[in-house]
């Protein structure tokens, strides 16, 4: 131990600065993961007794549930859209390929109180068919929206494009020479996709499905408004109601060991489908499909788009313009305008510091640098509520000494100048979108050809001067592609800005929520919708890109 | 100017040079020459500091830059590179691109600089164009006048023309050399083309198995190559097998028999008398056998010869022709015969061999 704290302080110095920060950065944000971690081995037997007396059965079950059961809907949803995408050209492809990414910008709490004002008992589809059929309210069986599987089946459909994107690459890529094979030999294409396209792909669509199952155990806004009982609630009530912020980061550190369980899936997939990828020959040609069956193809590849993008959107927009009423626009500007600010520094934040991060590892590719870069990244996987809670935990104390010392040297009580401001919001986003911004600097970095850096190092530049120079303009893209990214998360987060947002501070999210869990929905259409139109953005960028691969095979 | 002295060089446990020692003096252009691979560009990132020295030592104006102790950061070394993919900052347009090392100068005196440096390469009217808008040509300007801004010590070129076509190459080469030499620069070139290290450099040095064997004139490496790659690696010969045998009065030659040490060199081409220094080194005795490095230029077409060869290949180079040859045995020659003496695949014509400098290699 004592060594491998020499040889780290040893490797820290010997590098610039920029490895200096990235240690220091890196320890910074990896606190509330330690936090996390070690308060799961401060094992509290009384509140374990009683929480498995009482609720957790309930939480490991639902959680399990809920994240199985994305899992599987998404996977199912990714993998036939990304195959007929891919294989088939039918008319109006283009179209589909592009709206096919739209429900990504739908978080799923709001999908989730859209889908239940459309379909509850005063709801107009229910309304209708009594009118319809003259039917009183016992007469007839309606499926309930607010349970476990409505939860299940509205996330797998804003979750599917996941899968659907990893797929989609992962087919495109697989040789048209596999499926001369299979012809040549009499395979039909549905024996063919079963036997050689899906299991080629399975480690992309695993990869997927594996981020979307991230997603449905990090999900508390559609939960906590079904009022399933998961654990991310659990920890929300733990610390809400009772205040009771052991048990809460216990709770916390049960959770993580789902969500690593998922980060090894990932990983090892990930590093699966590079073995399975095979780049070499022509990538498959999209067979041309004509008439019905080219109708038939279109309209089942726009039914998951019409029922977890169209609907609910139009949905959202008929309330936000047509029902809202004016009164409740004053204070559309002031929270419009908290998301925006908060969204902007947290952008900018964490850009920079992702910047300093790649850039600390170029200029000293050690493995320090490398190591914190990783713990850094695992934050994407981190339900929200967790990583508030693992800051909470530092930063309160923080703020009780601080309390303690000022009070006795100056008999001054500044209050909660961490735990209670902006500055926990930013660094939990900071956590939690690090890797988001870390993927576009790193990929942007790299394309900058070695040989720019010792140019400019022969004729005189500090690595400083480098970064300003050379690497920052040449980035310019990557940066602002990143930085729109987070911009868009950090607008669409909830559950951390609920349990950590300042006294009275209202966002977007959070009053999109607050309304909805009030029955207010047409008034919680606005914010909401604002979420979601903004949101679009990044899904034209992943479109371009997305795009941009597939070219590069054809 | 640049002096290195017994440097060796590796990468882990990887030995990539072995006792390296050159030297330039100021104004000079020297040249490393090899096959891809050979640790060329290694040396040339210990020079500018890239890499760091196991053993020996790198001097500029006999102020030691590197040796195994110490390095000197790059930036101070008044170095400049022009690199092999020209490293042209994207984002900046010429004059910014070659003003880049003046920073630390005043505005004026750093456009002023950059401006002459500009001119120098002759891109006055290319200045505001950014480098994908240039011609591969235009480019290599620029790269050398953003290196040579500054007004370095020493002038490192890596592979600097291997990117270009090779009508353009060797134009922009001489070009290239008669800048460096008109501001007197002091500057090595790595490549592996030997046609560029002759039209750029004044010194060559010839790496091999990650040593330097020989380090000379072009025309010393030609005519006197000190080990058998160098011989095959520069310019192209053949080698035909040679017989030592004792030295006796024959009528042809003209030389007394005075000296009892004398040796000839018998071949199938005439016999030829060992250089002196060969006898003094003791390198040859009586019944060895050797070979013999023939070059093209060294055999004449002449009709008159008793010795015919049979035409077994031929490539027309304008003013010359390339003839491979064949005798009754062993490997075929090459001729470079004026080329208004034709002859066809199959044909046969007299040749003569006249060896200004015998260079012998031992089997």
């Amino acid at each position: 131990m004592q060594v491998g704290v020499n040889r780290l302080i040893k490797n820290a110095f010997k590098g610039s600065a920029f490895t200096i920060y990235s240690v220091l950065a890196g320890l910074l944000l990896g606190l509330p993961l330690f936090v996390i971690f070690f308060s799961f081995f401060s094992w509290d037997s009384a509140i374990w007794q009683h929480l498995a007396a009482t609720v957790l059965p309930k939480y490991i079950s639902n959680s399990l549930l809920l994240a199985l059961g994305v899992g599987l809907g998404a996977t199912i949803l990714g993998t036939c859209l990304a195959w007929l995408i891919v294989n088939y050209n039918f008319y109006g492809r283009r179209l589909i390929q592009w709206m096919v990414l739209l429900p990504l910008a739908m978080p799923a709490y709001i999908i989730a109180y859209t889908y239940t004002g459309l379909l509850d008992f005063a709801g107009p589809l229910q309304t209708f068919i009594r009118d319809t059929f003259d039917l009183g309210a016992q007469d007839y069986w309606f499926p309930e929206v607010r349970s476990l599987s409505g939860a299940i089946i509205l996330m797998s459909l804003v979750l599917y494009p996941y899968v659907y994107i990893l797929a989609r690459t992962a087919f495109s890529e697989q040789s048209q020479k596999y499926r001369e094979v299979s012809e040549l030999a009499g395979v039909s294409p549905l024996k063919h996709f079963f036997k050689v396209a899906l299991p080629l792909a399975r480690p992309a669509i695993m990869t997927g499905a594996a981020l979307a199952m991230m997603e449905a155990l990090a999900d508390f806004g559609t939960v906590e408004y079904f009022g399933v009982s998961t654990f991310t609630t659990g920890i929300y009530r733990t610390w809400f109601g009772m205040g009771d912020i052991k048990a809460a980061s216990q709770l916390s550190g049960f959770l993580c060991l789902f969500v690593f369980i998922l980060i090894m899936v990932e990983k090892m997939s990930r590093r699966d489908s590079q073995n399975y990828s095979s780049r070499q020959g022509k990538s498959a040609q999209a067979k041309q499909v004509k008439g019905i069956n080219g109708a038939l193809i279109f309209v089942l590849c726009s039914l998951p788009v019409a029922f977890g993008f169209i609907i609910p959107f139009v949905q959202l927009a008929t309330w936000a313009f047509s029902f809202s009423d004016l009164s409740n626009l004053a204070d559309y500007p002031e929270y419009a305008m908290n998301s925006a600010m908060l969204a902007s520094i947290g952008a900018i934040v964490v850009v920079a510091m992702a910047l300093l991060f790649s850039y600390a590892k170029r200029l000293h590719p050690s493995k320090t640098v490398s190591g914190f870069i990783q713990l850094v990244s695992l934050g994407y996987a981190l339900p929200g509520t967790v990583i508030a809670i693992g800051v909470l935990v530092p930063l309160g104390w923080l703020d009780i000494k601080l309390n303690v010392l000022t009070n006795v040297w100056f008999n001054f009580q500044p209050g909660l100048v961490f735990s209670g401001t902006v500055f926990a919001l930013i660094f939990a986003y900071a956590i939690r979108f690090m890797s988001v911004a870390l993927n576009n600097t790193e990929a942007g970095i790299q394309r900058i050809k070695p040989s720019m850096d010792e140019a400019s190092k022969v004729l005189g530049d500090s690595p400083s001067q480098r970064l300003l120079r050379i690497h920052i303009p040449l980035l310019k893209a990557s940066l602002l592609s990143a930085t729109l990214l987070v911009f868009v998360d950090i607008l669409k987060e909830l559950p951390a800005t609920l349990v950590l947002r300042p006294f009275n501070f209202n966002t977007l999210a959070v009053k999109a929520f607050e309304l909805a869990s009030d029955e207010r929905l047409i008034d919680a259409a606005l914010p909401s919708i604002t979420i979601v139109l903004v949101g679009i953005l990044p899904v034209i960028i992943l479109t371009k890109t997305l795009d941009g691969i597939e070219r590069k095979y054809a | 100017m640049l002096d290195i002295n017994n440097l060796s060089l590796s990468y882990g446990t990887q030995k990539v040079l072995k006792n390296l020692t050159i030297s330039l003096q100021k104004g000079e252009i020297g040249c490393i020459l090899g096959p891809s691979g050979c640790g060329k560009t290694t040396l040339l990132r210990a020079i500018a500091g890239f890499k760091s020295v196991q053993v020996g030592s790198i001097s500029v104006n006999d102020i030691v830059v590197s040796d195994a102790a110490y390095k000197m950061p790059v930036a101070k070394r008044k170095i400049g590179v022009v690199f092999q993919d020209f490293a042209l900052f994207p984002h900046m347009n010429v004059l910014k691109n070659v003003a880049y090392g003046l920073s630390k100068l005043s505005k004026s005196e750093a456009l002023k600089l950059a401006q002459e440096a500009i001119e120098l390469v002759g891109l006055n009217d290319a200045k505001s164009k950014y480098p994908h808008e240039l011609s591969g040509g235009q480019q290599q300007r620029v790269a050398i006048a953003r290196a040579i801004a500054p007004k370095p010590d020493l002038l490192l070129l890596d592979e600097p023309f291997s990117s270009l076509d090779p009508d353009l190459r060797e134009r922009l080469s001489s070009e290239i050399r008669s800048i460096i030499k008109q501001q007197n620069i002091t500057a090595l070139l790595i490549t592996h083309d030997q046609t560029e290290a002759f039209a750029m450099a004044d010194k060559i040095g010839v790496l091999h198995h990650q040593q330097c064997r020989q380090w000379g004139t072009a025309y010393d490496l030609y005519h006197e190559p000190a080990t058998e790659f160098i011989a095959d690696f520069v310019g192209e010969g053949v080698f035909i097998p040679v017989q030592v045998v004792a030295y006796e009065n024959d009528k042809e030659s003209k030389i007394e028999a005075s000296d009892e040490k004398l040796l000839w060199l018998e071949t199938q081409l005439g016999r030829f008398l060992l250089p002196q220094e060969y006898i003094d080194n003791a390198m040859f005795k009586v019944g060895d056998t050797a070979k013999m490095l023939v070059r093209p230029d060294d055999l004449r077409h002449q009709d008159e010869s008793v010795l015919k060869a049979k035409v077994v290949g031929r490539s027309f180079r304008g003013a010359y022709i390339l003839y491979r040859l064949s005798l009754k045995e062993g490997e075929p020659l090459l001729c470079l015969a004026p080329s208004h003496h034709d002859h066809k695949i199959g044909e046969s014509f007299g040749i003569h061999l006249e060896v200004e400098h015998v260079i012998c290699f031992p089997n």
